[in-house]
């Protein structure tokens, strides 16, 4: 009677385990996707301002009608990207050609006076801050998420019902890939 | 220390029941002390005592206990139902704060600023971005029980931060938020500002009941009813006194604060912007200026990023201080930043140079300067003419350029002191030359001062950055005498001052002085330096005032200034 008891109490005790380890499984995946939601409403807000910069800019460097075209034609990659992956590959790609045209846009006192571009490079800064923000935290919860999924005992469970690990955000573009320089 | 602000959320701190703890306990313990105080006066007053006998004080039963408890637990209940109602807006609207208006620049970038917080912590919190209008240097934030967060700045404060900096203060307010102190410091500060309050009313009551047994003394001449109001005086007196140890209690409530907290903002923001030296910069700023004592809610100043009033306790950092103060001595927190981005103090002071230009977008490159094309003209600092121009090597060769010298890049309008130019300061850092000590010389650009009469007194003025030196009992000579007429751009000055909606509460002069301060031209006391602080509580207008020899230095404008604001207040009847 004792012993009916005791596996009695056990199997209890291992179902509450696994309820909690179950559900706290699913809060992490809830809030990874809750956290890339936070990124593309980000990265729909900088989608949206592109065709202003473009179009104000536009009427000050006529000479680099390249680096628009490029901006303007990574946007549209964005725009149209489906999977997460070439999403993450177009939007990186949207990045480096903003720089670039952001430091061209140097050259030109009169565009970099301009009310409605400084409104709009304001705008875009905060939208760059916003992202790497947004980034930050959805890696974070990814690395959560994909610590529970590989240690023990959660990975059991993991495995079981099928939660698999995410994928983090990361910077692709070459030049932020280089060590920087150090100087002494 | 976290690495994530999920993770940050996991290890919030619990002194928040800590607090509440100790002051129901403390309740319970004075409320005990006054029932029985009490209880043994009415009842001393009833049996009669021969002379020299002890008095026979009653005993405390457990009936009395028990009661007490349930009574002083019943008005802990209701003291934080009280202080914790509508908390944000009663503390908001103490310090006449308003939102951020989109419409104009800075707020908006303001905005922009507190929404990249919320967004680093994950969307988690709505934080709402307020201006406090007042010239003073400071921020805060606020945070509730329902999950209200209030992120506010000044307007003085934000007009003088360019991007980089706001951001850093902003990252320091929100990693108060996301580590849960913020809560903390906010209703415990409310709980124990509700003391003021019971302390003011009390105080009212004493004085009209005292009237009322004057009264009523006059009357019981006549006879009848002697001792009833006295009484009553008393009872009051004694819940005055009890209100004023409820008021040390405020002081003790500091105690529930730790200076830690600073410290761990500080770090969260460096982590969040990865600028620990923006932050630097912006403390360096806040805390060589006026922080805003005097101005209304100030005895909050658990919220604020550094602490509103000048507290020489809080510049040391031993066992006491670490207990009673609630900010860390801002030298050791730069000193920390400074460390963490592997800079020096020189950096600081480079960077601030700098950073003059404001709100510098993500994407501006740092200037690239051909040194070989720049010139300059420069101010002479004999006459007051301008020479020039100048290539670099030739000022290098000039001889009379020091760091206050007037000077002006060819091609741009603004004037500037050689130290802030971006070429010339660090040449002039580089080749040893500092500030010299002179009698009668100008304490910012080393050159004489000229007697001339002004508004029918005597004062030294330089010829060149236009800083007045005046005898103190000559400034009220000077704001008497109605013969100028100032200008749209004193007028603006002034009207910024007077937008301080409310006026100063209590005496602001806590003067800030340090080895940075201006030395006192004319009695070069080295040791005694001039103190950093307002002409007056009605005039909010900082300048430097001599503490051995009573003159005071006012800046560019600040005279001018000063004598509109009088002008203003004090019509003349025409």
């Amino acid at each position: 009677m004792m012993t009916f008891w005791v596996i009695i109490g056990v199997v209890l005790l291992l179902a509450i385990m696994l309820v909690g380890i179950y559900n706290g499984l699913v809060q992490m995946r809830v809030s990874v996707q809750n956290a890339w939601s936070q990124i593309d409403v980000q990265l729909k807000r900088r989608h949206d301002l592109i065709p202003n910069l473009v179009e104000t800019a536009k009427g000050y460097m006529a000479h680099e009608r390249g680096t628009l075209e490029s901006v303007t034609k990574a946007r549209q990659m964005a725009v149209d990207a489906t999977s997460i992956k070439d999403k993450l590959a177009a939007e990186n790609m949207l990045t480096s050609t903003l720089r670039s045209l952001m430091a061209v846009s140097e050259n030109y006192p009169n565009l970099k006076a301009d009310q409605t571009m400084m409104r709009l490079q304001e705008e875009l800064t905060t939208t760059e801050n916003k992202i790497s923000f947004a980034r930050q935290f959805y890696n974070d919860e990814v690395n959560r998420l994909n610590t529970a999924v590989q240690a023990f005992p959660s990975n059991v469970i993991a495995g079981q019902f099928g939660f698999k690990a995410a994928e983090f955000f990361q910077v692709e573009v070459p030049e932020e890939r280089q060590a920087p320089q150090v100087k002494f | 220390m976290p690495y994530s602000f999920t993770q940050i959320e996991q290890e919030k701190t619990g002194t928040i029941q800590l607090s509440l703890a100790f002051l129901l306990l403390f309740y319970f313990f004075s409320a005990l002390v006054l029932v029985y105080f009490c209880k043994a006066y009415f009842y001393l007053s009833t049996v009669h005592v021969p002379e020299g006998m002890p008095l026979p004080w009653p005993a405390l039963d457990w009936t009395t206990v028990g009661w007490t408890f349930v009574g002083s637990m019943l008005v802990g209940a209701v003291h934080w139902q009280f202080s914790q109602d509508a908390l944000i807006d009663k503390v908001l609207q103490l310090m006449s704060a308003r939102l951020a208006d989109e419409h104009v620049d800075e707020e908006r970038i303001f905005r922009n600023v507190v929404e990249e917080s919320a967004v680093a912590t994950g969307g988690k919190y709505k934080i709402e971005p307020y201006i406090l209008p007042t010239a003073a240097m400071n921020a805060f934030a606020l945070q509730d029980f329902q999950g209200r967060c209030v992120i506010g700045i000044t307007e003085g404060l934000l007009r003088r931060l360019n991007r980089e900096q706001l951001e850093a203060v902003v990252g320091h307010e929100a990693g108060h938020i996301a580590s849960g102190d913020c809560v903390e410091t906010t209703t415990t500060s409310a709980l124990f500002k509700t003391f003021d309050n019971i302390c003011d009313i009390t105080l009212r009551l004493v004085l009209s009941s005292g009237r009322v047994g004057m009264v009523g003394a006059a009357y019981s001449d006549r006879g009848s009813r002697r001792g009833s109001d006295g009484r009553i005086v008393i009872f009051f007196l004694m819940l005055f006194v009890l209100a004023s140890i409820l008021r040390l209690i405020g002081v003790l409530g500091a105690m529930f604060i730790s200076r830690q907290r600073e410290y761990r903002a500080d770090a969260l923001s460096a982590k969040l912007t990865r600028n620990p030296m923006a932050l630097a910069e912006a403390l360096h700023i806040i805390n060589s200026r006026w922080k805003g004592a005097g101005m209304p809610g100030e005895s909050m100043d658990a919220i604020f990023i550094s602490n509103p009033r000048h507290n020489a306790l809080e510049q040391t950092s031993n066992f006491l201080a670490d207990i009673f103060t609630t900010h860390p001595p801002a030298q050791k927190r730069i000193a920390i930043l400074l460390d963490m981005a592997h800079a020096s103090e020189k950096d600081l002071d480079a960077a601030l140079a700098k950073a003059n230009t404001r709100f510098d977008t993500l994407y501006a490159k740092p200037a690239q300067e051909a040194t070989s094309e720049a010139q300059w003209m420069a101010r002479s600092t004999q006459d007051g003419q301008w020479q020039g121009p100048f290539s670099f090597e030739q000022v290098k060769g000039l001889g009379w350029i020091l760091p206050g010298t007037a000077v002006k890049r060819m091609g741009e309008p603004a004037v500037i002191e050689a130290r802030s130019d971006r070429v010339l300061g660090p040449m002039l850092q580089a080749a040893g030359v500092t500030a010299t000590l002179a009698k009668d010389h100008c304490p910012r650009c080393q050159v004489p001062l000229k007697t001339e009469v002004y508004e029918g007194v005597n004062v030294a003025r330089c010829q060149i950055c236009s800083g007045t030196l005046v005898k103190e009992p000559d400034v009220l000579h000077i704001v008497h005498t109605r013969d100028r007429v100032f200008d749209e751009r004193i007028a603006q000055m002034g009207q910024l001052i007077r937008r301080q909606v409310k006026p100063m509460k209590q005496n602001p002069f806590d003067g800030i002085y340090d080895e940075k301060s201006i030395v006192c031209p004319s009695c070069l006391e080295t040791t005694q330096r001039m103190n950093r602080r307002f002409v007056s509580p009605q005039f909010p207008i900082e300048v430097d005032k001599c503490r051995s020899c009573a003159r005071v230095w006012f800046d560019k404008d600040e005279l001018e200034v000063l004598q509109y604001l009088y002008e203003l207040d004090h019509p003349v009847r025409t």
